[in-house]
């Protein structure tokens, strides 16, 4: 509002502070005729009520109050729900947190699910002509691969073999587990001997995964219910 | 008596809430005391019906005069419990008409004829802005009506009045 607006009103109401009291001019309204009001109904039949609503403090004190109380009305209708207390959204919090983790677990895939990988820790020196090689011109390469296993619900790892390629085929290779740690997955570091020729820059290896017996079962074309992991060792100079 | 204090309960407690400064249990206590005191001299024919005539002014000084004895009470507290009553009996009298000046009457006559010069809904608007001392926001919600058109209906106003102001300025000197 604009300050000679805000003065000119401010004098209004001086005036009409030192003003005499007045009766009423004609009968009160009734409450249909001032919810109608307040309905913004501006039919010309209704201008009686509003000359007496401009004489009587009365009536307009109802119309305002009017509003007061469907205000109360509105205000006892059901409200959005209050904002918890900040223990009480932790504890919410938690509990949520603790139901979606035993949704995992319970409903975390079996051995046989997709859930496994391999990779290479490291290769270590290696020895011409050994026997254990495949052939007696191969040589030896000691290396250490780390392989993650989810267990399944009993928490068993599954059985695991270890492959190697050599040319177009695979060929079995013994392993040792040297280190096994146990959590929600189980990592194992394997120890192996790897077969590789003379100028070979990298091994390729494959590990086999079931919860079963794994002997007989070729690497190359494993069952279905057997799951593969395949990784390929750089060979450095 | 019922039908003025069913017609006149909300300006009671308007009322009231002023002479309390807006502390609602206050207010109702006011606002109550007083409509009980009304029923009870009516039923005792102790009630001058020309002291109604205009039931806003009655009423403006029976609630004054309730929430003043209200305070008072509070200061009570450990006086003699007679002189508390003989305190209480005095105070409830009628109010005494307040005397209205020939300035008084002036000036209504000028908000009246000011508001004959309005629309009907600008008068009320005019009513509750001026005489009731209510916001912009406030009217709005009474009237069912949006802020803008009850900033355009003071825009109104103040032009009507201007007018007459001007306008008796020139015939009179000065407004009344």
């Amino acid at each position: 509002m604009s300050a000679p607006d805000e003065r000119a009103l401010d004098e209004l109401r001086a005036r009409a502070d030192g003003a005499a009291p007045i009766a009423a001019q004609g009968p009160h309204p009734t409450d249909a005729e001032l919810a109608r009001i307040a309905a913004d109904d501006e039919s010309p039949e209704l201008d009686v009520a509003l000359r007496h609503l401009a004489s009587c403090a009365a009536c307009r004190a109802r119309l305002v109050a009017r509003d007061e109380v469907v205000t109360e009305a509105a205000l006892a209708e059901p409200r959005a729900p209050r904002p918890l207390p900040r223990w009480s959204r932790v504890a919410a919090t938690a509990a949520i947190l603790a139901a979606a983790a035993a949704a995992f677990v319970w409903l975390r895939p079996s051995v046989h699910g997709p859930t496994y990988a391999l990779s290479w820790v490291a290769v270590e020196a290696s020895a011409r002509g050994d026997d254990a090689g495949p052939a007696p011109s191969t040589l030896r390469k000691d290396a250490m691969l780390r392989l993650v296993l989810r267990p399944d619900r009993e928490g068993a790892a599954p059985e695991a073999a270890l492959f190697a390629r050599v040319g177009a085929g695979w060929v079995s290779v013994p392993s040792t587990v040297v280190r096994a740690t146990n959590g929600a997955v189980r990592v194992e570091v394997l120890r192996a001997a790897l077969p590789a020729q003379e100028g070979q820059t990298s091994i390729e290896v494959r590990v086999l995964l079931r919860h079963g017996p794994l002997g007989g079962i070729s690497a190359t074309d494993p069952p279905g219910d057997v799951q593969a992991l395949t990784a390929v060792i750089p060979l450095g100079p | 008596m019922h039908e003025l204090l069913r017609v006149h309960a909300a300006l009671l407690l308007r009322l009231a809430r002023a002479a309390t400064r807006g502390v609602d249990a206050d207010a109702k206590d006011v606002a109550q005391e007083v409509a009980a005191t009304l029923l009870r001299m009516h039923q005792e024919g102790r009630l001058d019906p020309e002291a109604l005539a205009v039931p806003e002014a009655y009423l403006r000084v029976a609630v004054r005069n309730a929430a003043a004895r209200r305070a008072r009470r509070r200061e009570d507290v450990g006086r003699e419990p007679d002189d508390v009553l003989a305190a209480l009996d005095a105070g409830e009298s009628l109010p005494t008409p307040e005397e209205v000046t020939a300035e008084a009457h002036d000036r209504r006559r000028w908000l009246q004829d000011l508001k004959a010069r309005l629309r009907p809904r600008d008068a009320v608007a005019f009513a509750l802005l001026v005489e009731d001392g209510l916001t912009i926001e406030e009217t709005a919600r009474a009237l069912g009506s949006t802020a803008n058109n009850v900033h355009q209906m003071r825009h109104r106003i103040l032009g009507v009045a201007r007018a007459m102001l001007a306008d008796t300025t020139v015939h009179t000197g000065g407004p009344p």
